[in-house]
């Protein structure tokens, strides 16, 4: 998992993605207020539903639109994002003209609209888009740093662990799993061996050969289940996510003054006229000083910084600047009228907000994401490596115990499987030859006995690793 | 499972274990074949110089020698001698094949032993 390009992040699913549109609902909303404040309709509603519905419209044209093109590019080139998104805000414009010219009987000032919008969408659509990107991106880092890091732990817990322990561990595993059957089934064949039916040894068969494949199987499965469990994509939470520090904060409220001016002051100017557009820049330009000034003397003074709204100093940046703005809006009188600046400070405030969210995190997260990258990469091929060595020491150490259980336990078992199946096909066959059975039953016994007492041995072997093996003598 | 058509031929059982031997032995004589058996790898060596064999059972692991030392004293006093090997493995060692002329997982079904058996010594037979 790596950091997301530009590309990657312009063209990927959060280029149609509905958290992206459901999210610029609240400053469209706002602006289409705004414009619509002086358009006479016969009801408060319509500029809502105006909005709603050109909001609708986008949600159709970008989900559509992007449908279509990734049927043949799962990554949309540039071109054709800016096309969908471009005939979006071609579709607001024309929508709310369209609304505003046949409920209200005005010009519908299409060239205005669809200009104000494609102006707002340049500027904001890419930087929301790639911010999200880069923010889900961030949380599925995470999530696999934590992973990654709980899987280190555990390889880590069991590097200490010794050939001698793993042998232990693969023995008494196998004792566990063996010793109750076993036990059982010689104690049925020790009680019932002069009155056995036909039916009654081939289910013993069939359980030894139960037995002697659980020898197999759990020489096979002893000792795993060290590895964290793999696959799924585990997110960070979003506080998490947000948890970074701003990077040159003075850019980036530059670009936030920037991207708020021009969606709000089009409309400011057109419907109040050129002092309130004046207005609006003043008071903009005040709050983007303020939003950058606060981080960088808290970043000077060594405080913590990070872009979480309800962070400490983002919080006391947002709160001065928003105030700023609104004092500057109501008492500077470079608009006289005082209720243009009511109308407008609420779409500058959310603006500001949002923007300065969006555009801090975009100057971030491509770095902190290849940061956050690189040392996963790096957490991995740790984990890799240390498992690879816990693995290779448990291979040999499994090898060595099937060596050991080869002969004188799975052999043996093997040879209890045989006879009794042996003798029941022949007794099927009619090849039984009378007191027969007492003899197998005798020998199989005999055996099982022993395999109990190379058992007991293996185990108390595995306490004792420097004592010789059953097989070594 | 119908009455095998008696085949008159006489058949190696290796093995170190007797409860393998003795269960071999018998579904093999219930063919009406005759049977000798060998524990390990020198009884082996022993029995092929002493008798005429047409098949040879051997078990892949018995003490005194490997498979292969095994095989090679078989093959060196009779090199057209068919050899069925059992294992406890899944899986025969790859060069097995080579060497041997039929490879079966132990423990073995009888009927699959039997079918097995008979088609090596038919082979031998006709050769």
């Amino acid at each position: 998992m790596g950091a997301v390009t530009w590309r990657e992040a312009l063209g990927g699913p959060w280029a149609s993605h509905w958290v992206v549109w459901a999210a610029l609902y609240p400053p469209t909303t706002l602006v289409v207020l705004l414009r619509e404040s002086v358009t006479p309709y016969p009801h408060w509603w319509w500029p809502l539903l105006s909005a709603t519905l050109q909001h609708l419209a986008v949600g159709v044209i970008i989900t559509v639109g992007a449908a279509i093109f990734r049927r043949r590019h799962p990554i949309l080139p540039l071109a054709v994002i800016g096309i969908v998104w471009g005939l979006a805000a071609v579709a607001r414009g024309l929508i709310g003209g369209g609304i505003a010219q046949s409920v209200a009987g005005v010009d519908p000032e299409f060239a205005f609209r669809i200009s104000a919008w494609l102006l707002a969408s340049t500027l904001w659509v890419p930087v929301f888009v790639y911010t999200l990107a880069q923010f889900d991106q961030r949380r599925l880092l995470l999530g696999a740093q934590d992973a990654t890091q709980a899987g280190l732990a555990d390889a880590r817990d069991h590097a200490g662990e010794s050939a001698d322990h793993i042998q232990h561990r693969l023995r008494e595993s196998v004792r566990q799993t063996l010793e109750p059957v076993l036990a059982d089934l010689q104690g049925s064949l020790a009680r019932s061996r002069d009155s056995l039916s036909r039916e009654r040894i081939d289910t013993l068969g069939a359980q030894l050969t139960a037995v002697h494949d659980e020898v197999v199987a759990v020489v096979e499965s002893a000792g795993g289940g060290h590895r964290a469990a793999a696959g799924g994509e585990l997110r960070a939470s979003t506080r998490r996510a947000f948890d970074v520090t701003p990077q040159r904060p003075i850019v980036t409220s530059l670009m936030v003054t920037f991207a708020t001016i021009a969606l709000v002051v089009p409309d400011a100017w057109r419907v109040f006229g050129a002092l309130a557009g004046a207005e609006v820049s003043v008071a903009t330009t005040l709050a983007g000083l303020i939003l950058a000034s606060v981080p960088h003397l808290a970043l000077r003074a060594g405080w913590t910084v990070s872009i979480f709204p309800g962070q400490r100093v983002t919080i006391v940046a947002i709160v001065l600047s928003v105030s700023a703005m609104t004092w500057i809006m109501l008492t500077s009188e470079i608009d006289p009228i005082t209720w243009h600046g009511l109308l407008i400070s609420p779409l500058i405030a959310v603006a500001l907000i949002l923007a300065s969210t969006v555009f801090s995190l975009a100057a971030v997260l491509a770095r902190s994401n290849g940061e956050a990258s690189d040392a996963l990469a790096a957490a991995i091929a740790e984990l890799d490596a240390a498992r690879a060595t816990h693995d290779a020491l448990e291979e040999r150490e499994r090898t060595r115990l099937s060596i050991l259980l080869h002969g004188p336990i799975q052999g043996r078992l093997a040879a209890c499987v045989m006879a009794l199946n042996f003798y029941t096909a022949a007794s099927d066959d009619g090849r039984d030859d009378d007191g027969h059975a007492a003899g197998v039953i005798d020998a199989v016994v005999r055996h099982l006995a022993d395999v109990s007492v190379d058992l007991a041995s293996l185990a108390e072997l595995g306490h004792n690793p420097t004592r010789a093996t059953p097989e070594e003598g | 499972m119908a009455d095998p058509e008696p085949i008159d031929a006489v058949v190696l059982v290796a093995d170190d274990d007797d409860l393998v031997r003795s269960v071999l032995g018998m579904a093999l004589r219930s063919l009406g074949l005759t049977v000798v058996e060998a524990a390990d790898a020198r009884q082996v060596a022993e029995v092929a110089r002493n008798a005429p064999l047409d098949l040879a059972v051997l078990d892949i692991n018995m003490p005194g020698g490997t498979v292969h030392d095994t095989l090679g004293s078989l093959r060196e006093e009779q090199p057209a001698l068919r050899v069925l090997v059992l294992s406890g493995d899944l899986s025969p060692p790859a060069d097995l094949h080579t060497v041997a002329n039929d490879f079966a997982h132990k423990p073995i079904e009888l009927p699959d032993f039997l079918s097995r058996v008979t088609r090596l010594l038919r082979q031998s037979q006709h050769e």
